[in-house]
């Protein structure tokens, strides 16, 4: 899967997440550019992301990620594996 | 810092949790979550029901209600209570020192060590090391460790992080000597420089609570809190707890010369079910082994949840079995705390309900 099919995946599932039809993300898109993106919703997204994709981040990787393209590094990563 | 105790057992563990119940179903209006991300809160964080105290119940009922069950059953004599230890962060008042209002109420022994202790997730640890200390004085045989607290008052009822999961209670750990010849490995760590992370602004003596400091404002995430409110920036405590927490457990067992294998159970505290879960990912420890089952059923009741955690999974197990159990504690300060021991052969070890 290339990083923009990844990218437009995330999206599905930011706007379904955090109930915002309105969000649109891009690699360099961060925590404080979503009024709705705080930990608690981080923990549903991290979980909606794991089930999504079938795989399973380290805790290292949800406290690091400064933005949305290291969210796709790691996908990318395991998925590639 | 590493700590090291010999001849030292804990004889029985009480928990006692307020009869008041609060569904998580029945107030999700306060916190704007949709449908489908309050059936996920449920799932992932554990977001369930909870116990609180009614209006008027401070945590020296619960712990007086707790310490008269032992005396009538028999469990406990109020003459061998040599030491009184009181783990909290909701003290009834700013003095005395709520240790002294229960050893009052229930008519103690003036030759009596009784001492508060404040410290939240990290506390129950806090306790016992000050029991085991204790312990070595000629004249003390058994230290009774409260741990007690009712934050849930301290919580705003619109702020979704802290809110659905604050829980309120007390456990009694009673600590004796023992000659057993058994080692308990402990460690504990400190980081104040975090002191912002977890903390209550107002209501203290820098700044006394006032009509400002209880105004609710609202943040960007959409919680209303005040500065008298618990104030939880939740990031930084799961940065801070996945960081320390796995690296704090691998030495400590390295010190008590075991291994993960070894240990029965990783009783850790219950900030919430993702929390626990991830620790136990991060550290290659299988869910059975660190049940994380206290917050969908009780809440998060800070340095009860260790106790309360061991009496709602093993109860009466504990009276015939004993285990070998890592326990963990990690909390506002910044402060984190462990042991290994062995625990078993309890007098006692049962959960029971306090109805105001």
């Amino acid at each position: 899967m290339s990083r923009n099919e990844v990218l437009k995946e995330i999206n599905e599932i930011f706007i379904d997440t955090l109930d915002n039809q309105e969000i649109v993300l891009d690699e360099s898109t961060q925590a404080a550019d979503i009024d709705q993106w705080d930990s608690l919703m981080h923990v549903l997204l991290v979980d909606a992301m794991e089930k999504h994709f079938d795989i399973r981040f380290k805790s290292g990787e949800i406290q690091n990620w400064k933005n949305v393209g290291e969210i796709i590094d790691s996908i990318d990563q395991k998925s590639n594996n | 810092m590493n700590l090291k105790f010999t001849d030292k057992k804990i004889t029985g563990i009480l928990t006692v949790f307020p009869e008041k119940e609060i569904k998580f179903d029945d107030e999700i209006d306060n916190y704007e979550f949709t449908r489908q991300q309050s059936m996920k809160l449920k799932l992932v964080m554990g977001f369930n029901k909870r116990r609180v105290v009614k209006e008027g119940t401070a945590i020296s009922d619960l712990c007086v209600f707790g310490l008269n069950h032992l005396f009538e059953k028999n469990l406990l004599k109020k003459e061998d209570i040599d030491a009184l230890i009181l783990v909290t962060q909701s003290p009834d008042h700013f003095m005395p020192s709520t240790s002294h209002i229960i050893h009052g109420k229930l008519g103690l022994k003036q030759d009596i060590y009784c001492s508060d202790i404040n410290q939240g997730c990290a506390g129950y640890s806090y306790g016992l090391n000050h029991a085991f200390m204790l312990l070595e004085q000629e004249e003390i045989n058994k230290v009774v460790v409260l741990n007690a607290d009712i934050l849930s008052i301290k919580v705003s009822n619109k702020d979704r992080s802290s809110g659905p999961l604050t829980g309120d209670g007390a456990t009694i750990t009673i600590v004796e000597k023992n000659q057993d010849g058994n080692t308990i490995y402990g460690s504990v760590k400190s980081d104040g420089s975090g002191a912002s992370a977890l903390i209550i602004p107002a209501g203290g003596f820098k700044q006394p609570s006032n009509e400002e400091t209880g105004k609710l404002v609202k943040d960007k995430a959409g919680n209303y809190k005040a500065l008298d409110h618990i104030d939880m920036k939740g990031d930084e405590v799961f940065n801070f707890v996945q960081r320390e927490v796995p690296p704090m457990i691998d030495n400590l067992l390295e010190k008590a010369g075991t291994t993960k294998e070894d240990i029965d159970y990783f009783m850790f505290h219950q900030p919430n079910k993702f929390m626990v879960k991830q620790l136990a990912n991060a550290m290659g420890v299988p869910n059975e082994k660190m049940p994380n089952n206290l917050v969908e059923n009780f809440g998060n009741s800070a340095s009860v949840t260790i106790p309360a955690l061991m009496s709602f999974n093993l109860g009466e197990k504990l009276k015939d079995e004993s285990y070998k159990i890592c326990l963990c504690g990690f909390g506002n300060g910044l402060s984190w705390s462990s042991l290994v021991l062995d625990i078993g052969h309890l007098d006692f070890c049962e959960t029971i309900d306090y109805n105001n």
